[in-house]
Parts: C-alpha cells; structure tokens; sequence
C-alpha cells in the first residue's frame, strides 16, 4: 500500500431476486495505486462496479471515497466501459467535454479546457471529427480523456481495453502506463486478463465463486514505471500462476 | 519512450476525409437517371394517347395542354399557393408543436405512455376526410380550420417519431451519464434530443406532404382563397386541364418542401454525412 486510502469497500452485499450475487466485498485503492479485480464473467464484477459507481444502492455494506460515505452517490468517481460510449452526433471534442458540460460550465469554456488536454492523450487533430472516424484504439483514448475530466477523485475502469485487437491492446497497455505515471489517478480496473492485472497494476484482487467473494489479493511488487520487458521476468510469470491457481479451480 | 509511442500512435499526415465525394457524386447521377427516364418514357406515352385522340381531349388533357395551363394561370396559381402553403406551415408549426410536449410527456411518465398511446394509435383511424365538414361546421369557412386539420393530420408522424426517439437511447450511455451525475433535463438535452433527429426527419418527411395535402383537403370545403378552392372551382367549370396543372403544382410544392426538409437534416445529423473513411 502506497499511502493512504482513497477508495475503500467495506463489507458490501449485493442481493438480486433474493439470491446474494457479491458478499462482503472489502476492497482498497491507495493514492497513486491502479488496483486490479479479476474473475472470471458472471462473478459480479460489473455489478461491484455499479455499487461503486453508485448507479446502485448496496444491499448491506458502505463504499468510502477518502472521508464520505458515498454509497448510493453516483457522480463522485470517473467511470468508463469497455464500450467507449461516446456519442455518435457530438465530436471527438464535444463527446470529451460532456463531463463539463455535465458540471454548468458555459459550452464555449467546456470545449476550450477539453481541447487543451488533446495532445497529452494523444488525440491532437482529432477533435472536430466524429467518432465513427476514429480506430477503436483512439475511441477509448477519448474515453478515457471522458473519464480524466469528470475529475473524480478516483476511477473505475471495466474491461477498457478487452474490445481491443491484441497489438491494439498492447500499445494501449504501454500508453496508459506512462499516462498514469503523469495523472496520478487511483484507479480501480477490472479485467479477465491475467497477463492485463499483472502488467498494469500495484495489487491484484481475485474474485470467485456463487456468491462472488474476494478470494485472494496479491501484490505485484515491480514498481511502476516497469522495465519494458517486466513481461518476461520470473516475478511476472510468479505472480500470473499464483492467480490463476486461484482463478482456474 | 513515452512520446515515441504516443506519436505512433497519432494519425499520419494530413486528413484525407473528403475522398469518397466525387465517387458517391457520379453515382447518385446515374441511379437518378432510371426514375427520370422511365418518367419521361410515361409522359411521351400519355402526349401520344391524347395526340392520336384515344380518349376525348376534355376528359383527360395532353402533357401539353397541362403545361400550357399551368403557365397561362401561373400568377393565379401563385396567390393562391401563398395561402394554402401559410395553412400548411402554420399548421405544420403547431402539430409539431404539440407533438413535441405530448412526446416529452409520455416519455416522462411510463403510466402517462401506456395511458395515451392506444389513445392516439385508435385516433389515427378517424378518417381525416370525415373529420374536415365538422371542422368547418365548428370553426367557419377562416383559415382556422385549415390549420386545425393539418396540425392533426401532421401530429401523429411527428409524435411518434420523436416518441420512439426518445425512448430507443442505449442502457450504457443512460447508465455513464447517471454515474456522471447527469440530471433529468441534461440527459434529455444530450442523449435524447439528438438520439431522436433521425426518426425525426424520418416523420417530419412524411408530415411536410401531408400538411400540403391536408391543406388543399381543408380547402374543397370552402374559403375564399388556395389551391383547394381554385381546385373545386376549375373542375365544376368542367376545365381539367387547369384540374391536371394544380395536382402538378402540388407535387412541386411537397418535392419543395421535402427537399427543404433534407437541407436542414444534413445540418442537423452532419455527423450520418461524415466521410466513413477512418483516421488512422
């Protein structure tokens, strides 16, 4: 653990139709850190993110952000899909600005500020185009730009980078690393790729079973930024059997 | 590093996005080609009918003769196309209108939606023709119930249109904008509103012929001006020639408006215009 807590689960229960689907989840993400959750579909991750996100109320269990309770509360961390979501009537630029939009500032404001941070995410030229005329690489980089400039405290990432082709995936990999390095973002990012959780992150959750619980967390103890062959050490392939003797039973 | 695969990353060269143009250009000239040939093919047949006097002269008139008649009463046409084109807008003005605020209603409520929309699906069965007399009974030989007929006539496409709009925007979106914080009227004003303006256009199309139409239907009944009027009169003046040159100045007046319809969705929807060619 980096520092202090930013993030903070504690002892969340998620019913649906009388049936419990997540139990007592406790979960953590410090300052700087990028957390992953991974499990197998169905667990109830995605149902653990709408908790967070607060789109849904918890059955039993409170979600800390810092000092405030914010179980129930949407609107206080960032949020992206692994469908990039962005609207196909609005550009590049106006999709980007929707969180200020979203915020009361004036639309001129909106689109000056969004279009200033163009370049560092690597959408410069793209912004008065339309979605439809981006790769899907880029649609999840101005997501993810969505997502920065809702300006949560932290952010919740589900499977952004799974509706990637692989060599795709890999630059976005690479890419976000070194972007988080500068945003200082806790973020929470949920995935089902082994190789994904351990090349990204400070610490792994292992989610498992019916109701889905934490099962094991592990840290990935490599510090970030990571030597660009972090994939071939011992400590990599170390940590990726550890999880899936944990995800394969 | 990091600025190496940033930029590798970035699209290369300056955007090539208005490639397709000339290719799609030549292409709709050709498929327009078929339909006005094939019309030109029915207009020689119809002149050649007339000419070898198949049927009388005064029971249907010769392309010609309508041409003929539609210039000589051009500026007559042209006053009383002011007035039925006034109704029709006016009335086009006020069933989108009231489409718009029954749509945002029902879209409110789930127990307003199922309360009214058998409503207006039965109501739509009302046969227009019918409900004209009773218009004009209540409300006089004016313009008024020229432009009652054609709000109802043009609301239905409008409201239903917009209606499904409004109720078609994806669950994820609806969900990104909830966790964004998004209020009721700020998710009406981004996803909504502009989610609907396809199908929108799509009724607003449909809803432009029946104003025009409706218009002139309003009109048979009684009035002092429009094309209706001068409908009713030329035929009890048994002058079909003039009947043919109103029913081809009609068309026009909706292929008008249409085409007035498309210019304003390419500004509206510019994003379904935009070159399918991807950035790298």
């Amino acid at each position: 653990m980096t520092g202090q807590v930013v993030l903070r689960t504690e002892q969340i229960t998620k019913f649906y139709q009388g049936v419990p689907v997540i139990e007592n989840i406790d979960l953590e993400v410090g300052q700087g850190e990028i957390v992953a959750l991974i499990g197998q579909s169905g667990v109830g991750k995605s149902t653990l993110f709408n908790l967070i996100a607060g789109i849904s109320r918890p059955d039993d269990g409170r979600v800390w952000l810092n000092d405030e309770d914010i179980t129930a509360k949407a609107g206080k961390i960032s949020y992206m899909q692994q469908k990039d979501l962005l609207l196909p009537y609005k550009t590049v630029l106006e999709n980007v600005a929707i969180p200020y939009l979203l915020a009361g500032l004036p639309r001129r404001e909106a689109l000056a500020r969004a279009r200033e941070h163009f370049p560092r995410f690597g959408l410069a030229g793209t912004q008065d185009h339309y979605p439809s005329q981006l790769s899907g690489g880029m649609r999840q980089r101005a997501a993810l730009l969505r997502t920065w400039l809702f300006g949560g405290q932290a952010a919740l990432l589900d499977e952004p980078f799974s509706a990637l082709d692989p060599l795709t995936r890999r630059q976005m990999h690479s890419w976000y690393l070194h972007l988080m390095a500068e945003l200082d973002l806790p973020s929470l990012l949920i995935t089902h790729d082994v190789n994904e959780a351990v090349l990204l992150s400070d610490r792994v959750y292992v989610m498992a079973g019916s109701p889905g619980k934490i099962v094991f967390c592990l840290p990935i103890k490599q510090k970030r930024p990571r030597p660009d062959d972090f994939e071939l050490s011992v400590l990599f392939s170390q940590a990726k059997r550890q999880l899936l003797e944990f995800l394969l039973i | 590093m990091a600025n190496i695969m940033v930029k590798s990353l970035l699209p290369q060269g300056g955007n090539n996005t208005r490639k397709l143009s000339h290719a799609g250009a030549a292409r709709i000239g050709k498929e327009k080609l078929y339909p006005f040939g094939l019309l030109l093919i029915l207009l020689l047949l119809w002149q050649g009918v007339c000419s070898i006097s198949l049927v009388p002269a005064f029971l249907l008139p010769s392309p010609l003769n309508v041409a003929k008649a539609l210039w000589l009463a051009f500026p007559e046409l042209l006053s009383h196309s002011g007035v039925t084109l006034l109704e029709s807008l006016v009335g086009l003005f006020f069933g989108l209108l009231t489409a718009f605020l029954l749509a945002v209603l029902m879209d409110s409520s789930p127990l307003l939606y199922q309360g009214i929309y058998p409503i207006l699906v039965v109501s739509q069965t009302v046969p227009t023709v019918a409900l004209a007399p009773l218009l004009v009974l209540w409300l006089g030989y004016g313009i008024l119930p020229k432009i009652v007929l054609v709000a109802l006539v043009c609301f239905f496409p409008l409201a239903v249109s917009l209606l499904s709009g409004f109720r078609s925007i994806d669950p994820d979106t609806l969900g990104l904008f909830k966790a964004m914080g998004a209020n009721s009227r700020q998710i009406f004003r981004h996803l909504k509103l502009p989610g609907a303006m396809p199908g929108f256009f799509a009724g607003l199309r449909v809803s432009v012929t029946y104003a025009i139409v409706g218009g002139v239907i309003a009109e048979w009944l009684g009035g002092q001006a429009g094309l209706g009027v001068y409908m009713t009169r030329v035929r009890k003046a048994y002058a079909y020639d003039k009947m043919f040159a109103v029913i081809v100045l009609i068309i026009l007046w909706s292929l008008t408006l249409i085409k007035i319809v498309d210019l304003l969705e390419r500004r509206v929807n510019r994003w379904q215009y935009a070159s399918e060619e991807k950035l790298n």
